[in-house]
């Protein structure tokens, strides 16, 4: 069995509420291999969130460890973490709001190119319609503003913007959520050909377990910031042990066949 | 709707925008309608208004020409103002963003400065800076934008501190772009509108202040304000009014403008922030 590519244990973050303090994540382990797909699963407040912050250093965990490609995340600092960055990225849920109002589409995904070196000042704007091309898009919506596009466009910017600097791992916060179906199963599709092609692992945080279902190798479901269970994607959610489990299975049975035998269909 | 069309629809905006327009075509045609040295001597002392055809506002204590001063004293006016609220806003919103976005020390510590400037009146600010460091224009517009720069970076911090919880600004972390770069360049371009609504009373406030420092002398003695020309006229106070009336009107009616305008902007920008 290969290394994992990330290792999270024990990782704890509690916040004060007036007296009290509040586990929202408390003591969860997992890990994640190379080009694989770990989904998050869990009610709101369940602690999905708060963990793909964590392991992106968003925020700072009170305990616990992350491991990523082999070394100490929690160790590095400044320039090294920022320059770590390049290989792990996040897709926000609200594509409106993960870019800046006044950007356009040419700025988003020049900054990643040159932060990191990726391309050269005179490289760079090939690199962009390179990218743009890679997600599905045409090359001249380069121009155009972030507010312009629609949300399906934008989220597939969101993805051009996290794969320009060739990540091993995509940190996914409920990143279909927001779309529609149709959109939404482009955007499945579109994620699939990427990890196939490039081997990219992703943490995919979402409640949707038809979603989950189509697109993630094991789950792992959360239930007040702990973990509830885990395991195989398929065999969880086809048959799950733990309240919280059983719970969310049975709270969108209708959503979770179309969606299902939706992305089943395009396969 | 264009925000021009819009702009132009409130009453109080176009009257803020007439009266900016004059004072900017008195500043600009200064030294084309005057092109002398508008403290020379142009005809009899004390010449009222309205009884020569060349000296239509008449003359001073000395001599000079009434509306050659007054146009020129535009351009110290409009120079003075816009610069000094330039400054006070671009110190301003850098600060306030730094403070905002930095949090922790940081915070507190440029708060705390702040609140020692806020404290002392800018007025008496700007008396001491000018009588230590001599009058001059630059002098002036520092010592100005030295009492007026407190209001930008309160409400700046305060825009930025709800902007850094963004998602785009986690999004720009997640790239591994520079704090620095994040706070500049992602953060206080969209702190922005608010900090520049103030404008217009800065702007407002700075005439005021310079014409309150050349009226007490500390102008810029190689120029023509309407300050130091309301001071000149004090002392012919009761035999010949017009000469502390007229820079008056002038001032009056300049502040006047520069509030409508700002007025009519903030106006224009509500109704479009409504909409979107």
């Amino acid at each position: 069995m290969s290394r994992p590519l990330l290792a999270v244990s024990g990782l704890t973050k509690r916040y004060r509420r007036g007296d009290k303090t509040i586990a929202a994540v408390d003591d969860v382990s997992f890990d994640i291999r190379p080009g694989e797909t770990l989904a998050l699963a869990g009610p709101s407040g369940s602690g999905k969130s708060t963990i793909a912050r964590l392991v992106l250093r968003l925020i700072e965990p009170d305990a616990g460890r992350i491991e990523f490609e082999g070394g100490d995340f929690l160790a590095l600092n400044g320039a090294a973490l920022r320059a770590r960055r390049a290989r792990l990225q996040m897709v926000f849920q609200d594509p409106l709001a993960a870019f800046n109002p006044r950007a356009t589409v040419a700025r988003v995904l020049d900054d990643p190119l040159r932060i990191h070196d990726v391309a050269s000042r005179r490289e760079r704007p090939r690199g962009i319609a390179a990218l743009l091309e890679r997600v599905g898009l045409s090359a001249d919506l380069a121009g155009r503003a972030i507010h312009e596009i629609s949300g399906g466009q934008r989220q597939r910017i969101a993805i051009a913007r996290a794969i320009a600097t060739k990540p091993s791992l995509i940190v996914l916060d409920e990143a279909v959520s927001a779309l529609d179906v149709s959109v939404r199963r482009q955007i499945l599709q579109l994620l699939l050909d990427l990890q196939r092609e490039e081997r990219i692992a992703f943490l995919f945080i979402s409640h949707d377990l038809g979603v989950i279902s189509a697109i993630a190798h094991r789950i792992v479901i959360l239930d007040a910031g702990r973990v509830a269970e885990s395991g195989d994607a398929r065999a969880v959610i086809g048959a799950p042990q733990s309240a919280i489990g059983k719970a969310l299975v049975a709270a969108a049975p209708k959503l979770n066949r179309t969606s299902t035998q939706g992305t089943a269909d395009r396969q | 709707m264009s925000p021009l069309r819009r702009f132009l629809l409130t009453p109080e905006a176009i009257a803020g925008a007439i009266i900016l327009l004059a004072l900017f075509a008195m500043a600009l045609s200064a030294s084309l309608f005057f092109p002398g040295d508008p403290q020379a001597i142009a005809g009899p002392a004390l010449l009222p208004p309205f009884q020569h055809w060349s000296l239509p506002l008449g003359t001073d204590r000395l001599g000079r020409d009434v509306q050659a001063e007054l146009f020129h004293g535009a351009r110290t006016s409009l120079a003075v103002g816009l610069a000094a609220a330039a400054a006070a806003l671009a110190v301003g919103a850098i600060v306030g963003t730094l403070a905002g976005f930095a949090g922790g020390v940081v915070d507190e510590v440029l708060m705390r400065v702040t609140d020692a400037f806020q404290t002392v009146p800018s007025f008496l600010l700007a008396l001491a800076f000018v009588s230590i460091v001599g009058p001059s224009l630059g002098v002036v517009v520092a010592a100005i934008a030295l009492g007026a720069w407190t209001g930008p970076a309160r409400v700046a911090r305060a825009e930025v501190l709800s902007i850094r919880e963004r998602d785009f600004v986690a999004g720009a972390r997640v790239i591994g772009m520079h704090p620095l770069e994040i706070a500049f360049r992602e953060v206080l371009p969209n702190a922005l509108p608010p900090v520049l609504a103030l404008s217009s009373v800065i702007v407002a406030a700075a005439i005021l202040t310079e014409a309150a420092l050349s009226f007490l002398g500390l102008g810029d003695p190689n120029r023509v304000t309407w300050g130091g020309m309301i001071a000149e006229g004090r002392a012919v106070l009761r035999t010949a009014p017009f000469l502390s009336i007229i820079p008056g009107i002038a001032l009056v009616l300049t502040v006047l403008g520069v509030y409508l305008a700002g007025e009519g902007v903030v106006e224009t920008t509500a109704v479009r922030r409504s909409l979107s």
